[in-house]
């Protein structure tokens, strides 16, 4: 009977929650381009499942040297590269890098930060003291240079990439649930569960990290914009993405050199992830705004 | 409060202001009634490497001490014929003997004499050096017969022996200097070059200037200033804006906007670089000859130099470049890619197979093997480009655990012994150079007698032998032969560019 009351009670904060942010145009507009692009993710998955990567070979990394750097025209609304391969499908087939790659590497950080970050706020002490200076030792290094020398000991992969990215972020991610278990732990009805006789694994579990959700979520989605230009930042360097799969920031990185002699194919990847990190972060702020009642107009 | 900090601000502005104004005047007034510039400065993509000249042999830190130290002979950069330097005359006594005059008076910058005993120190401790030991090796003994000759013996006979000796890395270094401190020409370098070394700020410039006691007269512009920018576009920028007079090594899309702009010179001259692709012997599929064969069919150079290389440049057909001594054609490789399929369906391949291309971070060599990688997937060749960091390339491509690499190689001695022997003999596989690890008798034997022959006319024949076979065994794929650009301002005078990338700046003056 007591359970069915809180889970009606949280369900309708989590509406409450989106009841606002729906109120929220420039969140909502956000939320709308992401949505587009993640559609635009899975269908340029499916297209490759369907075809057997056929479309992928034969328009996307296709190669047309005599027409390079060619501007925008019909048949190429966004023009051709420096190796004459069609901006507009490379744009698309890219999305899947920059979106979920960086939606993988946060969640990888937001599960490992989380716990750790969970730990050591509930059960302080030498835990906490060891736990959370070995997160400042890692923030103290800068997020990019990390990723950086991660990568280039393990070498250029996917994988690898992702891990450095993830591991980079960790640290923000335990300290954010930190905070807010060292505030919940200390509460009347993590009281009432030690009294009842909860192990603490359930009391974390169950009532600890669930109310310390508001701010992982905000945390989250902007820590998603960060990896998003991580990942980029890395393919620029040379150190993501490799050749010939198209990815936005080695397309710009790639584009540079022809800055002068084709505007097209360096704005076009440039306006992709300034989109979309600006996506994420009207997104996240407006996440901030809702899943916060104290600021609640 | 408010007015006595606007006016502090005021008062901050203007005092910049003043100073901003004074400082420009002062760089104005520099430039002397003479109608030439005191200061000619050139930018470059890459740093030096070490100024000790038996050490730092890559071009960019070559373009630097090349004005520092000088060699006994040198190659005239125009005619190509070996011209006196440090020694003023030779001869040659027989098959393997050399006798040089020294010039009498030569001085170093720090004023010690150039003798005989400097030379001998000098060539001793090349051939000791891992790094440039290769071009002087071919010396057996060097004796000072009096103060100004020395008899260089070589091991064998070996025709180029001269123009190894003009070979920038072959530089007289002064003896009692260098000895009293094995290190110092790294920070502090003296030769007897046109130009005196005067700083080094890392990763950002050096500064020369003139030797006035220089044996050919002092140069014409005073001193002499090398700027590293990195970014091939921010050269030509540079040069547009007039920061540097020249810059070396432009990006070939640039070429165009050079030639097109009436304030500045565009020089461009064939090169003796060839790029090539070596393929590792050692391994599956690449010891089989028609995969090899089939790989060089499936790329259309043409189609390269025209596109990704802005037209500049010529297609490869032999891993030397054309203006080199014992350059023979066996006939431009002939792009087709139905026959690729064809020898590849041959090699037991009929579905092509995955490998990988290994090149290093470098913008246009990346491009140029992602152009290629098009170019094999569409024989059915599912090729991988590994972009790696230059140390981490060659030290990797030295143990042999590479597919394929894409390499460039400069026939720095204008003769093809420095590149078939390097590249293609059994002895040299590795880090010498032979990263096919082609081990061949008959390849070895046609080296040998190109190198061992002072006949030019055995010496031709061995190495069109060489060419038509290379052709067949097919271990490295030529891809194409570069051409060697700077662009200058056009107040720029007598600047000649040296094919090799080495330009020497002393006759060279900037109008005002």
């Amino acid at each position: 009977m007591s359970t069915t009351r809180t889970q009606r009670k949280q369900r309708s904060l989590w509406f409450e929650a989106w009841r606002r942010l729906k109120k929220n145009k420039l969140a909502m507009a956000g939320l709308l381009f992401l949505a587009l692009l993640v559609v635009i993710a899975i269908s340029t998955i499916i297209i490759d499942i369907a075809t057997n990567k056929s479309y992928y070979n034969d328009h996307v990394i296709k190669q047309n040297l005599r027409l390079r750097l060619q501007g925008p025209s019909k048949d190429h609304i966004f023009g051709l590269d420096e190796f004459g391969r069609d901006i507009f499908l490379r744009m698309l087939w890219a999305v899947r890098y920059s979106l979920f790659m960086g939606t993988i590497a946060i969640a990888m950080s937001t599960i490992v930060g989380g716990i750790l970050g969970a730990i050591a706020g509930f059960y302080g002490k030498r835990t906490d003291n060891i736990i959370m200076r070995f997160m400042d030792i890692l923030l103290a290094i800068p997020s990019m240079l990390l990723a950086t020398a991660i990568v280039a000991a393990l070498g250029t992969s996917l994988t690898n990439v992702l891990m450095a990215i993830a591991i980079s972020y960790i640290p923000t991610f335990a300290r954010t649930v930190r905070a807010s278990v060292l505030t919940i732990k200390d509460q009347e009805f993590i009281e009432a569960a030690r009294a009842l006789g909860a192990s603490d694994l359930r009391i974390i579990g169950k009532y600890i990290l669930p109310n310390s959700l508001a701010p992982l979520i905000v945390q989250a989605s902007l820590g998603v914009a960060g990896a998003i230009l991580s990942i980029a930042g890395l393919s620029f360097l040379g150190l993501g993405i490799q050749p010939p799969t198209p990815e936005w920031g080695s397309m710009l990185s790639n584009a540079r050199s022809y800055i002068r002699d084709g505007w097209h194919i360096t704005v076009i990847p440039g306006l992709g992830i300034m989109l979309t990190i600006l996506a994420l972060n009207v997104l996240g702020d407006g996440l901030r705004d809702a899943l916060d009642p104290r600021l609640k107009n | 409060m408010k007015r006595t900090l606007s006016v502090l601000l005021l008062l901050i502005a203007s005092c910049t202001l003043a100073f901003a104004g004074g400082s420009s005047e002062k760089t104005g007034a520099a430039s002397g009634a003479t109608g030439y510039k005191d200061t000619i400065i050139f930018g470059q993509g890459a740093d030096v490497t070490s100024f000790d000249p038996h050490i730092g042999k890559e071009t960019p830190a070559v373009a630097v001490t090349n004005h520092i130290y000088d060699t006994l002979v040198d190659v005239d950069p125009v005619t190509g014929e070996v011209v006196p330097q440090i020694a003023e005359s030779w001869e040659q006594l027989s098959d393997t003997e050399y006798r040089f005059h020294i010039r009498k008076g030569l001085k170093f910058h720090n004023g010690e004499a150039l003798t005989a005993d400097d030379v001998k120190f000098s060539l001793d401790r090349a051939i000791a050096s891992a790094a440039v030991s290769y071009i002087v090796d071919f010396i057996d003994n060097i004796t000072m017969e009096d103060e100004y000759t020395v008899l260089v013996t070589t091991k064998a006979p070996y025709a180029p022996a001269l123009r190894n000796l003009a070979v920038p890395f072959a530089a007289i270094v002064p003896k009692d200097y260098v000895s009293a401190n094995p290190d110092i020409l790294k920070t502090a370098p003296v030769g007897s070059g046109p130009y005196k070394f005067v700083s080094w700020a890392q990763n950002d410039n050096c500064k020369l200037t003139a030797f006035d006691e220089y044996y050919a007269g002092a140069p014409k512009t005073k001193n002499i200033v090398m700027k590293t920018i990195p970014e091939a576009s921010q050269r030509t920028i540079a040069l547009e804006t007039g920061e540097i007079d020249l810059a070396y090594d432009l990006l070939v899309s640039d070429l165009k906007r050079v030639k097109n702009n009436s304030k500045l010179t565009l020089f461009e001259a064939p090169s003796l670089t060839c790029f090539y692709i070596s393929m590792n012997m050692k391994k599956a599929p690449f010891d089989n000859k028609l995969v090899r064969q089939a790989i060089n069919y499936a790329i259309d150079r043409q189609l390269l130099v025209d596109t990704v290389n802005s037209g500049t440049g010529a297609p490869a057909d032999a891993i030397i470049a054309p203006a080199v001594f014992g350059y023979y054609s066996p006939g431009a490789i002939e792009y087709n890619p139905q026959k690729a399929k064809e020898l590849l369906g041959q090699a037991g391949y009929p579905n092509g197979f995955s490998c990988t291309l290994w090149v290093n971070n470098n913008q246009s060599r990346v491009e140029m093997c992602q152009a290629i990688q098009e170019m094999l997937r569409e024989v059915g060749i599912t090729c991988k480009v590994e972009v790696m960091e230059f140390g981490t390339f060659i030290s990797r491509t030295t143990a042999g655990e590479h597919d394929m690499g894409y390499f460039g190689w400069v026939t720095s001695t204008k003769d093809a012994d420095y590149t078939y022997y390097s590249l293609e003999h059994s002895s040299q596989q590795g880090a010498a150079g032979n990263r096919t690890f082609l081990a061949d008798p008959q390849v070895d034997e046609l080296v040998e007698i190109g190198r061992t022959n002072a006949d030019s006319a055995v010496r031709l024949k061995a190495y069109k032998d060489l060419a038509i076979l290379l052709k067949d065994i097919a271990n490295n794929a030529p891809i194409l032969y570069t051409a060697i650009t700077a662009g200058a301002s056009s107040k720029v005078e007598n600047f000649t560019l040296d094919p090799i990338g080495y330009h020497k700046l002393e006759g060279v003056q900037v109008r005002n």
